[in-house]
């Protein structure tokens, strides 16, 4: 969950801010831009204004001096003064010719040399009191003999006029004045030219404008002067792309920048009438939606792509991860499967998951090493001389017994009770004592119990001979010749590596010796090498060795830490095996060999837990246990573990059976662990019940216990056969 | 009561009155020679300006406007005017353009033109005034000298000048540019005041006949002269 928190948090950091960002930023560019376009525009359209009113002017003053001409030909103003009928002709003549030049809407007059309107368009007679325009500068200036343009601003309105002096003698003495109104079909023809919206105002009153009436009276509070200045808004709104809320950041009228506006002021006229230039400033606005779309497209790809990518990072390295630490957590809680089928991680990590399978395997190979120096008990149940030495018992059958075939359910017949076990057994000498190592017990096989075992084979006879110094050495020598390895002696051909299947039914806990035999007859695709038996620098002087390496070969696939399968080992059952019955928890052969001196001399200094592995034989037939001297660190593991999933029923107090706490913590362990081992492997766990196992462990504890006078007795579980097997293990008093 | 008594009785007011009669009916008289009125130069009112004839003969002897006022320096009480200067609006034009006024005295505004008028006489607006009517603007006090602006709010080319003084009698030339301005006796600086402002001063002192200040040429290229320096309380 932290990968994705982290991840999202990653996504939203490079991709969705900067994409956010990129959003925003590009809006307000495009805002920018368009604004700049806008002004830009204004400002082209204010000068193409100026040339079009100059124009304008142009044509005015030139339709005025034609007509001036005109009159001046006709000598107008001597006939109109001198009255009677051809002052009236001239008069109308007069009239005639103004209607002609006057715009509609606009005027033409006849002015004389003292400012007078003498005639007017559309006038019908001479009138008493004319108009007069002495003091207009337009008229000041034809009489300055200039023909000029200028505005005329009278309560009617404005008037772009265009005055031309009469000329007499060369001397101007009178004027023509042509008026042409501003009004809206003016302002339309100049926006047209301009090819932007063209608006006259009056101080705040607008005379005539190309745009709405509602937007030029906006427009026309905010245009005063040159200054660019933005405001109105659209008459529909921006166009959207494929997704309908698009554009984002921007009003969709553009309400406030949707026009560009300027103002000029009109020559010759009052600073407060001025024109005002108007052009569309979000025409570039319409492509913003398709710019956004694009974005957003961005954003959907790119976060797409980066939940793909934590998906394959997930997948490829961060659930391998936690594979390989589930798997090693397990390995040290003592459960789960030993190996972890490389299939199940990703290529990156299959090389590292050989590794540490490979690792894991070499554990109990380790731990081979100090089998037979540790152990009051010698492999294959072969009791092991006090002094350090394992005792070889006769040459027997070993066969491998399971420990963990129960009872059937009470319907079930009880099976046939198993013979009298012989009591054989080597024992492990315990290196407290091994200064002063107490006569070997006689090695006793672990019984099982009739209703526990009922398919057992008969238990071989022990064949243990001679006192247990010598089978003890017996054993270490048998040991001893298998540390040897292949050199010694003919080496087995190595184990084909075969591949660990998912869900083997190797479990962890047969890193504390589980026998090699056990694993399904699947060897260790990393064959034992001299240097696995040899690590602790063992010597191989045992007596037994030649005897051993002649003749016997190395059980295939025999890491130690557990059981061996000795069978090969002539010398070795010449020297004595035994098998450790029991009753009820199935017999199993054990492997007896010599245990080197040295070695026993250096398990003799070691401090060792309780946790020895032996199997012993008891009178009572006891169960066939694998004898092997487990490893401290094994041991102190295996003391550390998780209880397992199934709480078993709490024991029962240790004065109903002598059993202290620390003994029933111990048995409630080993019934939780052999519940599990016979659950993966496949076997029924429903009928067992903890009272039942506990009576059984303590029945042969007992026996051990008063065999071999040890304070009490330690039980492992492992696989041996693709089946629970339990092993014991005496503990000397301290 | 004997004659001789009889006679002193009547004689000595007759005499007083007479003398004080003939002290305020000392007129000074002169004549004014106005600045010419300068030919307007090609200015472009629009867009284009062309010449296509010489400039009309009516305008080459064009004249400035001018007004008069006497005003008082030390002297006795000058008594209320009857009549007052006039301002015509006629041909989209101030006739004449300047006007001078006596603080308490008026100034008449007529509108000669076919339309309403409104007239701005510095910060005091006059009107509107009808077709044919017309306003008074009242001399209020303000400033020894002041000059007003006359405005005409729809007619930018329009301007004009009331002058207002502390007292004084004022008056313009008639057409041919004599002019005479009846005053007590008493000392009196002559101001001639065209649109512009005051274009010239001259002090006359009143005793008991008119005085007669000759001809002051304003068109001799001479400046308006910066007004008086307004004497103490």
């Amino acid at each position: 969950m932290r990968f994705w928190i982290r991840h999202i948090i990653l996504i939203v950091l490079c991709v969705v801010l900067p994409l956010g960002a990129a959003l925003y930023f590009d809006t307000e560019s495009e805002k920018d831009r368009a604004r700049g376009v806008g002004a830009s525009t204004v400002q082209a359209a204010l000068r193409g204004l100026e040339s079009t009113l100059r124009l304008e002017a142009h044509d005015r003053v030139g339709g005025a001096i034609t007509l001036s001409q005109r009159l001046t030909d006709f000598d107008v103003m001597r006939i109109l003064g001198r009255g009677g009928s051809r002052g009236q002709a001239a008069f109308a003549q007069t009239v005639q010719l103004l209607d002609g030049a006057a715009p509609p809407g606009g005027f033409a007059w006849l002015v004389d040399g003292e400012g007078r309107v003498v005639v007017e368009n559309g006038q019908t007679e001479p009138t008493e009191t004319p108009r007069q325009v002495t003091g207009h500068p337009l008229f000041a200036a034809t009489q300055s003999g200039n023909a000029l343009d200028g505005v005329w601003s009278d309560v009617e309105g404005l008037t772009l006029a265009a005055g031309a002096p009469l000329v007499d003698g060369g001397a101007a003495s009178g004027a023509v004045i042509v008026g042409y109104p501003i009004d809206q079909g003016m302002v339309t023809r100049v926006a047209k030219a301009v090819s932007a919206n063209v608006s006259l105002l009056s101080g705040d009153r607008v005379v005539a404008t190309s745009l709405p009436p509602a937007l030029a009276d906006e427009i026309a509070a905010a245009a005063t002067s040159g200054e660019v200045v933005f405001g109105g808004k659209r008459d529909r709104p921006l166009p959207s792309s494929t997704v309908p809320m698009l554009p984002l950041l921007i009003d969709r009228f553009a309400n406030g920048t949707a026009y560009a506006s300027a103002a000029a002021p009109v020559r010759g006229s009052l600073p407060t009438v001025r024109w005002v230039v108007s052009a569309d400033s979000s025409n570039s606005l319409e492509a913003l939606a398709q710019r956004q779309e694009i974005i957003f497209a961005a954003l959907a790809a790119s976060l797409l792509l980066a939940l793909l990518v934590g998906l394959v990072n997930h997948r490829t390295f961060v659930r391998p991860i936690d594979k390989l630490a589930e798997h090693l957590s397990e390995i040290q809680l003592g459960r789960g499967d030993l190996e972890l089928p490389e299939g199940r991680v990703s290529k990156p990590f299959r090389r590292l998951v050989r590794l540490i399978n490979m690792t894991v395997q070499k554990v109990p190979a380790r731990s081979l090493t100090a089998i037979g120096s540790t152990s009051d008990v010698g492999l294959e149940g072969r009791p092991v001389s006090r002094t350090g030495s394992l005792v070889v018992t006769p040459p027997q059958q070993l066969e491998p017994q399971n420990m963990d075939q129960f009872p059937p359910a009470p319907s079930a017949p009880p099976p046939a009770p198993p013979p009298d076990p012989a009591p054989v057994e080597p024992v492990v000498p315990d290196p407290v004592f091994a200064s002063a190592p107490p006569p070997a017990p006689a090695p006793e096989a672990l019984q099982i119990p009739d209703d526990l075992a009922p398919s057992l084979p008969p238990a071989p006879t022990p064949a243990f001979t001679g006192d247990d110094t010598d089978e003890a050495a017996a054993i270490a020598e048998a040991i001893a010749s298998l540390e040897a390895g292949q050199s010694p002696m003919e080496a087995p051909p190595a184990p084909e590596p075969t591949p660990i299947p998912s869900g083997s039914s190797r479990a962890a806990s047969g890193i504390r010796g589980t026998p090699m035999g056990s694993v399904d007859g699947m060897p260790s695709p990393f064959p034992p090498s001299q240097s696995e038996f040899l690590r602790d620098g063992s010597s191989l002087s045992s007596p037994l060795q030649d005897e051993v390496g002649a003749s016997t070969s190395p059980a295939p696939g025999v890491r130690g830490g557990g059981s061996l399968d000795l069978s090969g080992y002539a010398g070795v059952m010449d020297k004595g095996a035994a098998t450790v019955e029991g009753e009820g928890f199935g017999p199993e052969a054990t492997v007896v060999a010599p245990v080197a001196e040295d070695l026993l001399a250096q398990s003799a200094r070691e401090d060792l837990t309780d946790h020895h592995a032996s199997a012993i034989t008891g009178d009572e037939k006891p169960d066939m246990t694998v004898v092997a001297s487990v490893p401290a660190d094994l041991l102190a593991q295996s003391a550390g573990e998780a209880p397992l999933p199934d709480p078993p029923p709490p024991p029962p107090p240790a004065t109903e059976n002598g059993l202290d706490a620390a003994d029933r913590a111990h048995f409630q362990e080993v019934y939780e662990r052999f519940i599990d081992l016979r659950r993966r492997c496949g076997e029924k766990t429903t009928d067992l019940a903890f009272d039942r196992f506990l009576k059984k462990l303590t029945k042969n504890r007992e026996n051990l216990i008063k065999k071999y006078h040890c304070r009490t007795v330690r039980f492992q579980v492992y696989e041996k056969d693709g089946k629970a097997a339990l092993k014991a293990t005496p503990v000397r008093a301290r | 009561m004997s004659q001789l008594s009889r006679a002193q009785t009547w004689i000595v007011p007759c005499l007083v009155a007479l003398g004080t009669t003939s002290a305020e009916a000392a007129a000074v008289k002169g004549s004014v020679t106005p600045p010419p009125k300068p030919v307007a130069d090609a200015q472009m009112l629009g867009y284009t300006v062309t010449r296509v004839a010489s400039p009309a003969k009516t305008l080459e002897g064009a004249k400035k406007d001018v007004a008069l006022f006497l005003r008082s320096k030390e002297s006795l009480p000058i008594p209320t005017p009857k009549e007052h200067l006039q301002i015509a609006i006629r041909g989209m034009r101030l006739v004449p353009n300047v006007a001078t006024c006596a603080v308490d005295a008026q100034v008449v505004f007529k509108n000669e033109e076919r339309d309403p008028v409104t007239v701005e006489v510095g910060k005091t607006t006059v009107g509107p005034i009808a077709p044919g009517e017309t306003a008074v603007y009242e001399c209020t006090a303000g400033e020894p000298e002041d000059p007003r602006p006359v405005r005409i709010p729809n007619w930018r080319h329009v301007s004009g000048l009331v002058y207002v003084a502390q007292s004084g009698v004022a008056g313009r030339p008639n057409d041919r540019g004599s002019f005479s301005l009846n005053a007590p006796q008493g000392t009196y600086e002559l101001q001639f005041v065209t649109a512009e402002g005051v274009a010239m001063r001259k002090e006359v002192e009143i005793v008991r006949s008119d005085v007669d200040v000759g001809t002051a040429d304003l068109a001799a290229g001479q400046k308006p002269e910066e007004p008086a320096e307004p004497e103490g309380p």
